[in-house]
């Protein structure tokens, strides 16, 4: 290779980023340490700033640098502004990497010595150095996309995000309710305006309907996911409805007929306007499929199963409300007390009460209570965390709805903290309180239901330091939204990983909202968090933009870091062993397939002669960035996979502060690794080794604890620790907790066995002497 | 099945029934109790000087002779439990053993009678012994002290062992939301009037609930609710009439034991109406 015999300039830019780098690690003398022959340090105050980058490219250009390492914030932040910087100045973008100095140590470790940190941070800078010298240019693989976008979720976001795609791009929509609509279609006015939310809803389910570049499909789910990102293969499941949506023409003949009571339209503007059947219900007569006129009732339908090709997903699963029947003291469920849900749907187009508000015996309510925060801000561990931001207003909206309905009725919101922040909504409280609804600052005790149906409330007026009691007609829970069910198990499908709240992980929580942290996923509305319809559509719109973004490229670009086969006897082993049939024999040699394969790395430690590597990961530059990075100082090596490592820019994002013996070694994923590698960590002066995987793809999972057993037994000549553990992205402070126990056992061994030493040439000494 | 056995103060005064029925239930579920020799008070909630209230406790755990210690009273009960916790402090330990003469070593189990009945022998045991199922309703009434602030066996805010009890008895244990509010008992001397309001409280949701009879695990409970049903009555001007039952005593009807033998006629709130009822 050419490429190789020509002397490498490599240039180091080290950020002091403000402040945020720079307080906490000393980077001239770092500086000093790292640079050499050919290798130049350049300390700037913000890298990622226009003078920044200005100052990498004119090197280049002058000719000084062909290589560039940058120590500085997460690669997730600015790589991809990098890269295409230096591409631009004539420099293969795989010839930059980064080397996280700020969620991965000045974040992480300003607690410890400046002595121990400045440490690590040389280790990391001469690791990535000499990793650096050694990998090779490699363009990416091109890989052409299907133009076509699974939205999953019919709720404002899932239908804002198809329309706003469907004029360019091929849209399938899938729903798991029998109508779209979401939380939406069951409110009754909307805040801030006090529109009423189907007037504005309709014509967009409508307009979804009828668009020819969109496919609807209700009561569907996800069932599995194949391929790769650009190019998925996606199996869906189909719940029968009986009815069949296309014929149904909503004449209602049926339901007249039906004496079960079984066969209905969910409400007038159910989008399909189409009948179904409550199968646990009907008894199967008959009378409905005899009456149908357009021969639309099928009794026999079954579940269904189709695959779909698709380049990208847009997640829009939105929110569930927590069950608040967790809170013993609120009495949940009990007759006349109400989740806000259940109130909403009273006044909605899904009512069953003709839109009026009433008690279980139907009279309307003369005191309700709104009770905040039901299972949200709550850090005892049985609630959720987080603020689920709309019940401050909404709760608001709902009594003066009641004021409105009849205005010598009572309305008491019993709140912790009255959150009106943003546009239009302190106006709103105001409003409100100009209406003559009751606010009590404090938390409910406990509602207690009274034999006569009415419900008494406990609660401390925090203002007035007081304690007192009150009956009401209707209490109104405000509960927790949280993600809705199944959001987790098709995050996991599509290697989307979520927060510690359950709700989808943004690809950045500020700059890229919308994207996750796999390409060809994104998100929108509530599966991101709580919020009001204003920002699920924003988000809808953005998700829309992206998508479209991604697949006006035509392409993907796929990772060049693929197996490359050096030498092969024609075993066959790789061909076993790769999980995703990208190997097979030809001629008697292994052959790759490099659109199929995911660059697991499964296949090099699986080759019984050593014949493949991954490129730019092989063997001999892990090992030799493992060397450089050991040379001065000893430290505990982690080799982490993505996922995980994304758990660790959370735990910087925190300031989670762990051992600064822990240095990591980012790789596409952990079963590149073989006996050799980890070795070689434990030779150069590793204390000890960890691999941590926070894949929930299950073709590496599964394999993982193989893995650690083969590489235990094989290392195990060096009496040090090694430890397997798995962590998703959420569980960041899982993550601290284990690199925190783990380094000081690995010390602990350490310190053991250098006594041990010691006293042995102790002994050796006496035997001289 | 043996203990050690803390009877309280109460068992050999107010508490008569209550002893009754315990003795002739426990011999014969086969559920032994040796009583402590020479045991005192546990302070109740009336001594206010923390380290004299865990010194009681201490002095009664320390004649355990290695047995878990059974107690019948809620209150006893809760500064056994919470006397343990705090000689979790080593600092406490070592004052409070300082002035025993037998030293406590921090190791003994304090059991509440019900965790005994329905834990240790458990309630597919005491369904053998049900001679005759009590076709009643029964408020399940806990009292303040027993599951909060917490205790191994039952859910602080919603227990329901006492529930699952009264089932196990052929009773139905009613909806009651007041399970665990407190009696009004410990305030009964300092502040009357608070403490037959929060009496009355728990008397009316139960007689709305329509039970026949209120279940209770305690002495204390029992003097309040019993005793000084008449004051509520008279008070509020309201008609309670609300037989309050021990739980043993509740036990030792579905085996059939007679109601004398089991104290039922040494109630202030007459149970006549209710033991007819409950089918003897
Ligand atoms: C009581 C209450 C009152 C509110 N009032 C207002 C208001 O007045 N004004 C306002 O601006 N906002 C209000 N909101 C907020 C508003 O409801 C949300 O902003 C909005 O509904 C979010 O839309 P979404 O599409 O993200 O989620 P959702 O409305 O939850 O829609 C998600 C959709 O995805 C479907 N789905 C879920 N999982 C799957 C799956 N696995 N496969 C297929 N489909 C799936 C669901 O069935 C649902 O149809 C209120 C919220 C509540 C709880
Ligand atoms: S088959 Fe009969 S019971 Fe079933 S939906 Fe049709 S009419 Fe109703
Ligand atoms: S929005 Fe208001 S009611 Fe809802 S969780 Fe936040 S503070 Fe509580
Ligand atoms: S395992 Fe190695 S030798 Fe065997 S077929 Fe694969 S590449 Fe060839
Ligand atoms: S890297 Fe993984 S996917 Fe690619 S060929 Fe090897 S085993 Fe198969």
């Amino acid at each position: 290779m050419v490429d190789n015999e020509k002397p490498k300039n490599i240039g180091v830019y080290l950020c002091r980023c403000g402040g945020n780098i720079s307080d906490v690690v000393d980077l001239q003398s770092i500086t000093e340490s790292v640079k050499g022959e050919n290798v130049t340090v350049n300390i700037q105050d913000y890298l990622c700033s226009s003078a920044g980058q200005e100052k990498i490219k004119s090197d280049i250009e002058k000719g000084k640098i062909d290589r560039v390492v940058i120590g500085s914030c997460s690669p997730k932040l600015h790589l991809e502004t990098f890269r295409s910087m230096v591409k631009g100045a004539g420099v293969n973008p795989n010839l930059l990497e980064i080397t996280n100095i700020r969620e991965q140590a000045s974040w992480v470790h300003d607690k410890e010595g400046k002595d121990s940190v400045n440490s690590k941070v040389r280790g990391l800078i001469k690791g990535a150095v000499a990793r650096m010298s050694s990998i090779e240019p490699l363009v990416p693989l091109e890989k052409k996309l299907v133009d076509r976008t699974l939205v999953v979720g019919g709720g404002i976001a899932g239908i804002t995000t198809a329309l706003e795609l469907a004029d360019d791009h091929e849209v399938i929509l899938i729903e798991k309710q029998p109508y779209l609509g979401g939380h939406m279609i069951g409110l009754s006015k909307t805040f801030p305006t006090l529109d009423c939310s189907q007037c504005i809803l309709t014509p967009k389910m409508v307009a979804v309907h009828n668009h020819p570049g969109i496919t609807m499909h209700t009561q569907t789910e996800v069932a599995d996911v194949a391929g790769s990102p650009g190019d998925y293969s996606i199996t869906l499941k189909h719940s029968p409805r009986y009815v069949d949506i296309k014929k149904c023409i909503s004449c209602g003949a049926c339901t007249r007929k039906c004496p079960a009571g079984a066969i209905f339209l969910p409400f007038a503007q159910t989008v399909p306007q189409a009948y179904m059947i409550d199968m646990s219900k009907c008894d199967r007569c008959g009378a409905c499929v005899k009456i149908c006129p357009r021969d639309a009732v099928n009794l026999d339908a079954k579940e269904e199963i189709t695959t779909i090709s698709v380049g990208a997903v847009a997640i829009a699963t939105g929110f569930e409300p927590i069950d608040p029947s967790f809170i013993e003291e609120y009495n949940y469920p009990s007759p006349n007390l109400l989740t806000a849900i259940e109130f909403e749907e009273m006044l909605s187009a899904k009512s069953k009460t003709g839109m009026r508000l009433q008690k279980a015996d139907a009279s309307f309510p003369e005191r309700v209570a709104f009770v905040l925060c039901a299972g949200s801000r709550d850090f005892t561990g049985k609630g959720r965390k987080h603020c689920s931001k709309v019940c401050c207003i909404y709760s608001q909206k709902q009594a003066q709805l009641v004021k409105k309905m009849k205005p010598e009725a009572e309305a008491w919101i019993f709140y912790i903290d009255m959150r009106s922040a943003g546009r239009r909504f302190e106006e709103f409280y105001h409003h409100t309180q100009e209406k003559g609804v009751n606010y009590v600052r404090g938390k409910v005790a406990e509602i207690i239901p009274k034999q006569d149906g009415t419900l008494m409330v406990q609660y401390e007026d925090t203002n007035l330091g007081r304690k007192g009691r009150e009956i009401f007609d209707i209490v109104v829970l405000c509960p927790a939204l949280i993600p809705s069910a199944g959001t987790k198990e098709l995050a996991d499908r599509l290697g989307v990983p979520l927060g510690d709240d359950g709700f989808i992980e943004e690809k950045h929580v500020k700059l890229d909202p919308v994207n996750t942290l796999n390409q060809a996923v994104f998100a929108a509305g509530c599966v991101l968090g709580p919020k009001d319809i204003h920002d699920s559509v924003t988000e809808g719109v953005s998700a829309a933009h992206k998508v479209s973004q991604f697949l006006g490229k035509g392409m993907i670009l796929i990772p060049p870091e693929k197996p490359m086969i050096l030498e092969c006897n024609g075993c066959g082993d790789c061909v076993k062993a790769c999980p995703y049939n990208a190997l097979t024999l030809s001629g008697g040699k292994a052959m790759l397939s490099p659109l199929a394969c995911t660059g697991c790395g499964i296949c090099v430690p699986a080759c019984p002669i050593k014949g493949i590597e991954i490129r730019n990961f092989t063997r001999s530059q892990l090992k030799a960035q493992l060397k450089a990075m050991l040379e001065d100082a000893p430290g505990v090596v982690v080799f982490i996979d993505p996922y995980a490592y994304a758990a660790a820019d959370i735990a910087g994002v925190n300031r989670k502060q762990y051992s600064s013996l822990v240095r990591f070694i980012s790789l596409p994923s952990i079963h590149v690794l073989d006996a050799d590698v980890v070795n070689a960590a434990f030779e150069y002066g590793a204390t000890g080794v960890m691999l941590i995987e926070g894949t929930t793809d299950e073709k590496l999972a599964s394999r993982s604890d193989d893995l650690y057993k083969t590489l235990k037994k094989d290392t195990r000549k060096h009496k040090k620790p090694l430890r397997y553990s798995h962590i998703e992205t959420a569980q960041y402070e899982k993550l601290t907790d284990l690199l925190n126990v783990f380094a000081s056992q690995a010390g602990a061994k350490a310190e053991k066995r250098s006594r041990k030493e010691k006293g042995e040439e102790k002994g050796e000494e006496t035997m001289d002497a | 099945m043996k203990y050690s056995y803390y009877p309280g103060c109460a068992q050999h005064g107010t508490a008569v029934d209550y002893r009754m029925s315990v003795e002739a239930v426990m011999s014969r579920l086969g559920i032994e109790l040796e009583e402590i020799k020479n045991w005192n008070c546990c302070g109740a909630l009336h001594v206010d000087d923390r380290s004299t209230r865990v010194a009681l406790s201490a002095r009664t755990l320390a004649a355990t002779k290695g047995l878990d210690v059974a107690t019948p009273c809620n209150l006893c009960y809760s500064n056994l439990m919470r006397a343990n916790t705090a000689l979790e402090d080593s600092d406490l330990k070592n004052r409070v053993n300082g002035a025993l003469v037998i030293k406590y070593e921090g190791n003994a189990k304090p059991k509440h009678l019900l965790e005994v009945v329905v834990k240790d022998l458990g309630l597919a045991k005491l369904v053998e012994q049900v001679k005759k199922p009590l076709k009643i309703k029964a408020v399940p009434y806990y009292g303040c002290l027993l599951t909060r602030p917490e205790n191994k066996f039952d859910s602080p805010e919603n227990p329901g062992s006492l529930d699952n009890l009264i089932s196990t008895l052929g009773a139905e244990p009613v909806k009651y939301y007041y399970k665990t509010k407190c009696c009004g008992g410990p305030i009964l001397i300092t502040n009357e009037n608070l403490a037959l309001e929060l009496a009355k409280d728990l008397l009316v949701m139960a007689k709305d609930s329509g039970a026949d009879c209120m279940v209770v695990t305690c002495p204390m409970c029992h003097l309040q609710l019993d005793a000084k049903q008449k004051a509520v009555e008279a008070k509020f001007n309201i008609k309670i009439d609300m037989p309050i039952i021990y739980f043993t005593q509740l036990i030792g009807l579905a085996m059939g034991i007679a109601p004398a033998e089991l104290g039922l006629d040494k109630h202030l709130v007459p149970t006549d109406k209710f033991i007819s009822k409950a089918g003897r």
